[in-house]
């Protein structure tokens, strides 16, 4: 583990010797990932890295130089370069402010019994363990990781942020030799949130539930999405809808509808690094305190995720959701409101509708109009008359992000931590009617 | 170095591995973007360390470290790990046979971009940027240039030791036009940043950036104006720009040969592609597909001199005429169907183990000329420049959207153009209905240099070469979703 003092003496190494404003983002990631397939380990690595990012600005020109070659001459030779690429630049768009005087951020989660519990032999342990439940025609394959992390920022104007963390994901899928399979996906930070053998042993009875699917023809069906599939339209939704960049370009779902009421009045979604399901990550890639944002309240679209860029070109603050490229702040921890339902309520409320699991490849077909398409995966099953009746082949749905959280009927009480994309989502189980299914496919 | 790594090795077959290699890695990157006649984005970045594969009783342990002084203690930890894997190891992993190889490559270049003065890149990006926004009403105008030299050392306990100098090239630009509550986008030469190949600055200088600017830029500001593309079942053609995306979806990733064992299972999915369909003669495609992975094709982005096995990048037919005849194989995979690797198991830098990749899969060209090609449809499009894609787990259904759409009536181009076109189909239905490939004339390489798949997630550098292509009753447009 990249310790502060460690870090923060890198940082002084660059302060002494900067000639311009200068702000230093440091990531430290060690990862151990044990990997699993046809139910034994395929895949087994350990890795270790840090890397180093030296931004240098003067009359609004801004160089960038990265580095994970960390001696202390590659260190000010990084630095150097920075500064020589400056003299290249024309001027820039846009004088970012430097970052002073503030106050020390520092958080630290690194937990030694995470790393004990799931230790490189103790993952092949705890694996072996769950897939000996596993019947003879069904085979296992996923993950399961133990990720320790850094991130550090500093500048020349004394300000310095340091923060550091554990946390062990897990995803699982059990497999009929017919292909019928189920799914799970958990990320969590603290060893008794994480059952392995269970979960497998879970996967194994949903797996036997989704043999002989049938075939039902695309249309519209009244939808229950499970927190899986809920979190991965909400890493769309955050994306192309609340990153100030999009909007920029007027180029969002949600361009001139900021204050608008778009989705339905029962949708209330934060974005929350402070919620213990999430990811605590207390500052961003500029260095900014991150701060919690009400992006809809009861349907009316509210606030949105900027960076210093974005926030400057809008006339307004930084809300401290850099993610360092560019993409003008996003939203990382989305937090949905819970609902009242259970899912047996959901269940049972539903005529005739389609119960998803979880999404595979979304992706945005037409960005101005939040258009977004992707295939069910590992576990889709018809809905009748308040009952699951059958597991059903995959299909592919083509529909608007406005049209599906208008169209909530039903939000769960139980909520998950789903992985978003940098960090986890808590989103609920969402029955949503009259969801467009576009193709089918008979797998 | 060279005794660092004969000590490492030496250690590792003292304790008895099957198989041991090491990878040294330095990549240099630098990366530049304008944005509305701005520099957005100047970054260089350099990633250097090394990964140390082991194979001990036919299990894998991999330990990678960017700290050299470590480089030991990295190969008891690699050597840890693979004794860790036995534990839930049902199936040895086994190697096919290789030749030894002592060699360095170098990728073939004429002039090396890092020696390119930054003002001249950044004036190259501001000229294009200007030329377009002359053209048009544009909202917005972006371009980036992107350079990669990695220096890579593999050694392994059979005896290689390669060294490889590999260079690439990249960029491209963007209009966008904003028109009432629309945007809309044209690029040049390719979506999402432009094209890269493996070559030195000549190919920045031969994609022509500003001679291409005005007329992307003058077809955004039509393109925001035009009218939706109509849903139907149309005859399409479809340009390589576009298609490269498609044979890389619906035919690059079913052939994997580690997907089809189900390394990726729960993960990037598998395939519906078995190792039976070679015996059984699978049609993929019509009699016009004739698809290769060749990792030897020049200025190709999927081109190299050595894959992460050590083993020397070929070219192999994948479909020949319509039919499967291979997969793309890593020493492991290839042994499981009695066959030696076809050289294409690569890793992302240092820090991740080599898994199954795409190097330039390629759908070879036909005898058609464009016009040809267009004069054989009644009712229409010319799809061009991918915007949106997916596929399922299996590889079968999939969706595409391109950035515009230009209408076919009576075998013509009618010079009408629609925007958010989208088609989608069914893998083998789809390859099936392609009834004429465009000649060597229009055939272009696109290099993808994000192709994601493993865990932890890599990115791969691969291309693909096409011709336009045409397919019959195409399914078009999603009616009724808005």
């Amino acid at each position: 583990m990249l310790n502060k003092k460690t870090a923060y003496q890198i940082i002084d190494l660059i302060e002494t010797q900067a000639k311009y404003y200068t702000t230093v983002m440091m990531d430290f990631k060690e990862e151990g990932l044990t990997r699993y397939a046809n139910s034994q380990i395929h895949q087994n690595v350990y890795n270790q890295d840090t890397q180093i990012q030296i931004h240098v600005t003067s009359n609004k020109k801004t160089a960038s130089v990265v580095t994970n070659v960390c001696d202390e001459a590659s260190i000010l030779e990084a630095l150097r370069k920075a500064e020589s690429i400056l003299a290249f630049l024309p001027e820039g768009e846009l004088e970012l402010p430097e970052l002073e005087n503030q106050a020390e951020i520092e958080h630290m989660s690194y937990c030694e019994t995470l790393n004990a519990a799931f230790s490189i032999e103790q993952r092949a342990a705890l694996l072996k363990a769950g897939i000996a439940n596993i019947g003879p025609e069904y085979i296992a394959a996923g993950s399961l990781s133990l990720i320790n992390t850094a991130i550090v920022w500093g500048n020349n104007r004394k300000v310095r942020r340091y923060a550091n963390y554990t946390d062990v994901k897990m995803t699982g899928m059990v497999m009929h030799d017919s292909g019928a399979s189920s799914y799970m996906s958990k990320s969590v930070s603290n060893a008794d949130e994480l059952d392995v053998v269970k979960e497998l042993a879970t996967l194994y009875e949903k797996a036997q539930k989704a043999l002989n699917p049938i075939s039902v023809e695309p249309g519209s069906y009244d939808v229950i999405l499970e927190p899986l599939a809920v979190g991965e339209l909400a890493n769309y939704t955050g994306y192309l809808g609340f990153s100030s960049m999009f909007h920029q370009m007027d180029m969002s779902c949600f361009s001139g509808k900021l204050g608008v009421k778009c989705l339905g009045e029962n949708i209330t979604i934060r974005d929350d690094y402070t919620n213990d399901k999430t990811m605590f990550r207390p500052f961003d890639f500029e260095g900014i305190e991150r701060q919690p944002l009400n992006l809809v309240e009861n349907g009316v679209i509210g606030q949105i995720a900027y960076d210093q860029s974005m926030a400057i070109k809008a006339g307004t603050k930084t809300t401290g959701h850099s993610i360092g490229t560019g993409q003008g702040g996003i939203p990382l921890n989305m937090v949905m409101d819970a609902g009242s339902s259970s899912m047996q309520e959901m269940i049972q409320s539903t005529k005739r509708g389609l119960l998803v699991t979880r999404f595979h490849y979304m992706n945005i077909v037409s960005p101005r109009d939040g258009v977004l398409t992707a295939l069910t995966r590992d576990g889709l099953y018809l809905i009748e008359d308040g009952k699951v009746v059958a597991p059903v082949y995959n299909l592919r749905f083509t529909d608007s992000i406005e049209r599906i959280f208008s169209n909530v009927e039903l939000i769960s009480k139980d909520r998950h931590a789903v992985e978003g994309f940098g960090g986890n989502n808590y989103m609920p189980a969402l029955k949503v009617k009259d969801f467009k299914f576009t193709g089918k496919t008979q797998l | 170095m060279k005794d660092q790594i004969s000590k490492v090795l030496n250690w590792l077959n003292g304790q008895s591995v099957d198989y041991a290699d090491i990878r040294i890695v330095d990549k240099q990157y630098e990366d530049i973007s304008t944005n509305n006649l701005t520099v957005e984005k100047i970054q260089n970045s350099r990633s250097k360390g090394y990964g140390i594969r082991v194979i001990f009783d036919g299990s894998l342990g991999f330990a990678s470290s960017q700290d050299f002084d470590l480089i030991q203690d990295t190969a008891v930890k690699a050597l840890l790990i693979a004794k860790s894997s036995r534990e839930l190891q049902t199936e040895k992993i086994i190697l096919s046979p290789k030749d030894i190889i002592v060699d360095h490559y170098k990728t073939p270049i004429e002039k090396d971009p890092f020696a390119v003065p930054m003002a001249e890149k950044i004036q190259l990006l501001m000229s294009a940027e200007e030329t377009m926004r002359a053209s048009g009403d544009l909202s917005r105008t972006w371009g980036n240039l992107n350079f990669q030299r990695i220096d890579k050392i593999f050694a392994d306990t059979e005896g290689s030791y390669i060294t490889q100098e590999l260079y690439e090239s990249g960029g491209g630009i963007i209009a966008y036009a904003t028109h009432e509550a629309d945007t809309q986008q044209r690029s040049y030469p390719n979506c999402f940043g432009g094209n890269v190949g493996s070559a030195g600055y000549e190919f920045i200088e031969k994609m022509d950036l500003i001679g291409n600017a005005a007329r992307i830029g003058t077809e955004a500001t039509e393109l925001v104006r035009a009218e939706e593309c109509p849903s139907g079942h149309f005859d399409v053609i479809i340009d390589s720009d576009q298609l490269q995306l498609q044979i890389h979806e619906s035919i690059g990733h079913p052939v994997e040969l580690d997907r089809i064992f189900g390394s990726e299972a729960a993960y990037a999915g598998m395939s519906f592609v078995h190792t039976g369909m070679i015996e059984e003669g699978f049609k993929y495609g019509s009699e016009h597909v004739t698809v290769v992975a060749d990792g030897t094709l020049p200025e190709a982005l999927g081109t190299f001199g050595y894959d992460d096995d050590g083993v020397k990048a070929q070219k192999t037919t994948i479909i020949d005429k319509g039919i499967l005849k291979n997969f793309i194989s890593s020493r492991d995979t290839a042994w499981k169907i009695g066959q030696a690797s076809n050289g294409t198991n690569r890793a992302d830098g240092w820090q991740n183990i080599p898994i199954v990749r795409m190097t330039n899969i390629n759908l070879m060209p036909g005898n058609f000329e464009l016009d040809e090609l267009v004069s054989g449809v009644e009712n229409g499009l010319f799809l061009k420049t991918n915007r949106s894609w997916s596929i399922d787990d299996k590889r079968v259904n999939f969706q595409f959207g391109t950035e515009i759409a230009y209408e076919i009536k009576a075998g013509q181009l009618t010079g009408k153009i629609y925007k958010n076109p989208i088609y989608s189909g069914i893998t083998p239905e789809f390859w099936g209905s392609c009834d004429g490939i465009a000649n060597e004339n229009y055939w272009r390489v696109y290099g993808t240099p994000n192709c994601g798949k493993g865990e932890p997630g890599q990115e791969a550098h691969v291309a693909h070469g096409a011709s336009p292509a045409r397919f019959r009753n195409v399914k078009v447009g999603v009616s009724d979703v808005k």
